[in-house]
């Protein structure tokens, strides 16, 4: 078997976060559905992490035990904040849907200009 | 033997995504996100940052998967209508998502150091959570503070947000209500 499938690198890591990026980068632009885009942000998050993850396992790796891997905490702040988004815009949809029975962003749209 | 692991969370990590993308049942696509996590919280071990794979499960999952349930059960989850697949705006997503994806693999190639194996060498290499609590509060204590003040803004206000959606069902029951009133003075 090849290397590329047997060795595992960096870049396989960044080339799997690039890949659920994407993935979620064209769920936010082709869904209707807030709750659907909501997931979508969440993966876009997740890809982040990973990417972080790998770098700072990368540091480790390359440099010794001593090695910055701040990486991680990165991730600690990422889902903090993850959580947070989710809490405030999970309430603005509920908010909304009871206001005026919608989920789709087509049905919202008196700000576009 | 890591390899074949990388492989199967990486595809089912791939799916999953898709399926979160594509599928019409938004609660489906929950359970899916659900999959993503857990799969990546996998992935995360592998990269030998196993306090970040324990947060992922207990705090990620949980809390984000708790609060959409909970919104999932708020709004009306009946599926979407049945519609023609919107061809031309899915031909352009596609076009976008693949120019970005190819300018992203075209600046992986060029890594300089892209093809280090990251788990040889020795295992004793692992972020304790004792190391990163110590460097989250000496270095990294005024971006903790400015994160607890962020948690603290959203508690006070999706409260907020929550009592002016309850008393806008309020006031609008209430508009019913005297229409309803209006028209039996009417009526009678």
């Amino acid at each position: 078997m090849s290397s590329v499938f047997t060795e595992i690198t960096l870049n396989h890591y960044l080339a799997l976060s690039g890949i659920i990026f994407m993935i979620g980068l064209a769920g936010v632009m082709l869904r209707r559905d807030l709750m659907v885009i909501y997931m979508c942000l969440e993966l876009m998050l997740n890809a982040a992490s990973l990417a972080l993850i790998s770098f700072s396992r990368f540091n480790v790796n390359r440099f010794g035990p001593d090695a910055a891997a701040e990486g991680q905490l990165m991730v600690l702040f990422i889902i903090a904040i993850a959580v947070a988004k989710a809490a405030v815009g999970l309430a603005l949809i509920v908010a909304l849907y009871r206001n005026r029975q919608t989920r789709n962003v087509n049905d919202l749209a008196e700000m576009r200009f | 033997m890591e390899a074949l692991v990388f492989w199967i969370l990486a595809i089912g990590l791939t799916s999953a995504a898709l399926a979160v993308v594509f599928h019409r049942d938004p609660v489906a696509a929950a359970f899916c996100l659900l999959g993503v996590l857990l799969l990546m919280a996998g992935v995360f071990a592998m990269l030998q940052a196993f306090f970040m794979a324990t947060v992922q499960i207990l705090f990620y999952t949980s809390a984000v998967m708790a609060l959409f349930w909970f919104a999932l059960k708020q709004v009306n989850t009946r599926t979407e209508k049945k519609q023609s697949l919107p061809w031309v705006k899915l031909g352009l997503v596609g076009i976008v998502t693949v120019l970005l994806g190819g300018l992203y693999f075209r600046i992986l190639g060029k890594l300089p150091h892209g093809d280090t194996m990251l788990n040889r060498g020795d295992e004793s290499t692992t972020w304790t959570p004792g190391r990163l609590g110590e460097l989250l509060f000496n270095t990294y204590l005024l971006p903790l503070q400015i994160t607890v003040l962020l948690l603290l803004a959203a508690v006070v206000g999706v409260v907020q947000l929550g009592r002016h959606a309850v008393m806008g069902n309020l006031a609008k029951s209430d508009f019913n209500a005297d229409k309803g009133l209006e028209s039996e003075q009417k009526r009678s």
